[in-house]
């Protein structure tokens, strides 16, 4: 194999990579992306085994061939290069002698062979949808994923085609809950939707917080699909592919609080500058706050036996007749503040052991549950 | 003087399949990933004649040992045996420093009155891990934790080593300096270029031009190879929990029967955690069966945090299914773990009955009535 590239390009393409390139990996290959020069393309490919990634650009093509090369420290290589351009030969023992300018380097290579198999998506029936709209989904979602691997089936974002053909994420680590239903203009649910994606997918973190990493919110053009247990992502060049987390994701519609008649109306800004105020109060153990509710406003309470009791109080409109209250972990409250983009949010506190609900008022599609602590 | 003890678990995760699986005793066994394109993570000692070794990729390890029984990776498993061995050692010291899932330090220097000699320790422990586990563990004693690392590795599997008192540079320095703490086959590779071949050529080298080769890492692992290491063994914090256990007149079997203790076993455990004001975030069950002497134990963590019997029982019971309760059992066991104080908020899940509140209520409750007319009084079986 024998190329000829833009440095830049490939700079591009390798940067997509280096999020599932795994140096710490048990098995060495998957720290490696393979290289296959063909018909005017280089595509690289790259994979920790539950995601994978395809991107391809164009090139030189003197010699076709593949080869397997370090991803991270190939990335760091063409960093830094100056050159505009640079040549990559790979010698009969599999290195890699690339040139560019003055600068000329050998690289460790391995033979294409031992790179794992790479899941063929080509049968995957792709269904439009906006990039904007999918990372909006994503941004909404991915901070309530739980982290906790004894809760397996929660340790992704619950994805599906609805009967009326909108799409709904759902995240839940059980102590929260995000919930975005969307209807992209661009989303088109083909003649038949796989059941599955009927049904709800899971679809793990990684792949999730990788699509935000490579993926411009301008960039147009998005595609999904679902094939062989996969979640399919393309987008122009590049094809990511996320196994998807077996299980059943809980019924989260027989937890949601029916929307309260009474909610208080309250200036997100302040709301949270007043929270990140009171926290400094907070028990570093369980990051307790307490906020209630009354026809005065909206009082945020912390107070810990060693730093002591910080207090302040939020001029809200609020029309319940009785104060209401909770005690809840105070990051997951700027959690659902910091996902909210709109100026105004309501907050609907039902009582103290109650689901709350935090709403952007500009936005009906979405909906933040925070469970309170029990004292 | 310093007595640290190293215990090691002789292939901990293939054993525990073997112990599972009798039918794999004396094969050999490879833990590890998919036949095509997994790793090994660990193989048993059967397997490690045909050049078998944990992060071999697995298509090489099975040409080498093509009748090998490849078993995917149960970790939630092993954790929980993991957990249980940590739990004997903390009968021994509370200073146990859990390095992985199979191996953990233990600073036995106050211990010599209570356990006598460093090698009688290492015997009761090595008797209590095959008794409780039926699994071996490999032991090294020294002064320090790198020797003692070191010593456990010596006579494995099922041994026993103890670095010599006072002479601990000289019976080390022979070894590779791949058995240094911290060298890996990098910085193996870069030592064996300086031309040190030997833990001893590291520990004579010149500090001065050691240092100039290896900058800040030269002193710690000249220190090392010198046999000297004053790093403490640092106890994991709060790993404590509570159980309740009993050896039954008469074997038991069926999921009737064996619920019916671990009801009982659940009061008791939770009594306990009111009585010290704790709550416990998870929950264990445990059976030791008659045929085999095996134990078996399965975990969970409760939705949130718990002290009432319901809860934990309820819990519990719903991982008796994964235990083969048909075989005859002559323990059953209940214990409740990662606990906290019962006063500190907790945060209430979403997916859990808030059912648990009343019921640590009633109990407290009932607590009292016994506190009053005595202890025959208990919740009975709704």
């Amino acid at each position: 194999m024998k190329i000829r590239i833009r440095s830049e390009d490939l700079e591009n393409e390798l940067f997509k990579l280096q999020g599932v390139v795994s140096e710490r990996s048990t098995l060495a290959i998957l720290s490696n992306t393979l290289l296959e020069a063909e018909d005017g393309r280089l595509t690289l490919h790259a994979t920790d085994l539950d995601t994978s990634i395809s991107t391809s650009c164009e090139c030189e093509v003197l010699e076709p061939g593949k080869v397997t090369l370090q991803a991270k420290s190939l990335f760091d290589i063409v960093k830094n290069l100056e050159e505009e351009s640079l040549e990559l030969e790979i010698e009969d023992n599999w290195w890699a002698k690339l040139k560019s300018g003055d600068v000329s380097c050998r690289i460790v290579g391995t033979h294409p062979d031992d790179f794992p198999q790479i899941l063929d998506t080509s049968e995957a029936e792709m269904h439009p949808i906006g990039s904007a709209v999918l990372l909006d989904m994503i941004d909404k979602t991915l901070f309530s994923v739980s982290t906790d691997d004894a809760r397996a089936n929660l340790t992704g974002a619950f994805f599906k085609v609805t009967d009326e053909d909108t799409l709904l994420m759902v995240s839940t680590d059980g102590h929260r809950l995000s919930k975005i239903e969307s209807s992209p203009e661009e989303f088109d649910p083909g003649e038949e939707t796989p059941e599955e994606l009927r049904e709800g997918i899971i679809i793990p973190r990684k792949g999730l917080s990788e699509l935000q990493r490579i993926i411009d919110a301008d960039a147009g053009e998005l595609e999904f699909g679902f094939i062989d247990n996969h979640v399919v992502f393309r987008h122009g060049a590049m094809t990511m592919s996320v196994r998807l987390i077996e299980g059943t994701f809980p019924d989260f519609t027989q937890v949601l609080p029916n929307e309260s008649e009474e909610k208080a109306y309250i200036q997100k800004e302040t709301f949270l500058q007043s929270l990140k105020f009171v926290s400094l109060f907070a028990s570093s153990k369980t990051n307790n706050a307490r906020l209630t509710l009354s026809k005065e406003g909206l009082e945020l309470y912390a107070s810990d036996p060693d730093k002591g009791e910080g207090e302040k109080m939020v001029p809200v409109e609020y029309q319940g007749e009785q104060p209401v209250k909770a005690g809840y972990n105070y990051r997951y409250v700027l959690d659902a503040l910091n996902a909210i983009d709109g100026d105004e949010i309501s907050l609907e506190i039902i009582d103290t052991l109650s689901p709350t609900l935090i709403r952007d008022t500009e936005r009906d599609d979405m909906l933040f549950v925070i469970m309170p602590m029990r004292l | 003087m310093r007595i640290i003890l190293h215990v090691d678990m002789d292939a901990f995760y293939a054993s525990i399949e073997q112990r599972e699986r009798p039918e794999l005793r004396g094969e050999p066994v490879i833990v590890g990933g998919s036949r095509e394109r997994g790793v090994v993570a660990t193989c048993s000692y059967e397997a490690r004649p045909y050049g078998v070794h944990s992060a071999q990729p697995m298509s090489e390890a099975l040409e080498r040992c093509p009748d090998a029984v490849v078993v995917e990776p149960r970790m939630s498993l092993y954790a929980e045996v993991s957990s249980e061995i940590m739990e004997i050692l903390g009968n021994y010291t509370p200073l146990v420093e859990k390095l992985s899932l199979d191996e953990a330090f233990l600073d036995m220097s106050g211990s010599r009155r209570l356990f006598g000699e460093p090698r009688e320790m290492a015997a009761k422990i090595r008797a209590d891990i095959q008794e409780e586990t039926d699994l071996t563990a490999s032991v090294g004693i020294a002064k320090n934790k790198f020797l003692a690392k070191l010593g456990s590795d010596l006579d494995k599997p099922d041994g026993v080593t103890e670095i010599p008192r006072g002479s601990e540079r000289e019976y080390i320095a022979p070894m590779d300096v791949g058995k240094i703490w911290g060298v890996g086959p990098k910085a193996k590779q870069t030592l064996n270029e300086l031309g040190l071949e030997t833990i001893g050529d590291v520990a004579e080298a010149d500090e001065a031009w050691l240092r100039s080769e290896l900058g800040n890492f030269a002193g710690h692992i000249q220190s090392l190879a010198r046999g000297e290491d004053e790093r403490p063994v640092v106890a994991d914090s709060e790993q404590k929990s509570v159980g309740s256990e009993g050896t039954l007149r008469d074997n038991i079997s069926g999921p009737g029967p064996v619920a019916d203790q671990l009801r009982g076993h659940c009061q008791t455990v939770a009594r306990e955690l009111r009585k010290k004001e704790l709550k416990a975030r998870g929950v264990r069950v445990k059976v030791r069966y008659d045929d085999t002497f095996s134990l078996a134990t399965r975990q969970v963590k409760l939705p949130t945090a718990a002290d009432d019997s319901k809860t934990l029982f309820e819990t519990a019971k719903t991982r008796l299914s994964e235990l083969d309760l048909s075989r005859p059992i002559r323990l059953v066991g209940a214990a409740a773990y990662d606990l906290i104080d019962a006063d500190q908020a907790v945060q209430a899940d979403l997916f859990a009955s808030s059912s648990a509140d009343q019921e640590s209520e009633l109990e407290h409750t009932l607590d009292a009535i016994r506190e009053k007319f005595g202890d025959k009084i208990d919740r009975g079986e709704s």
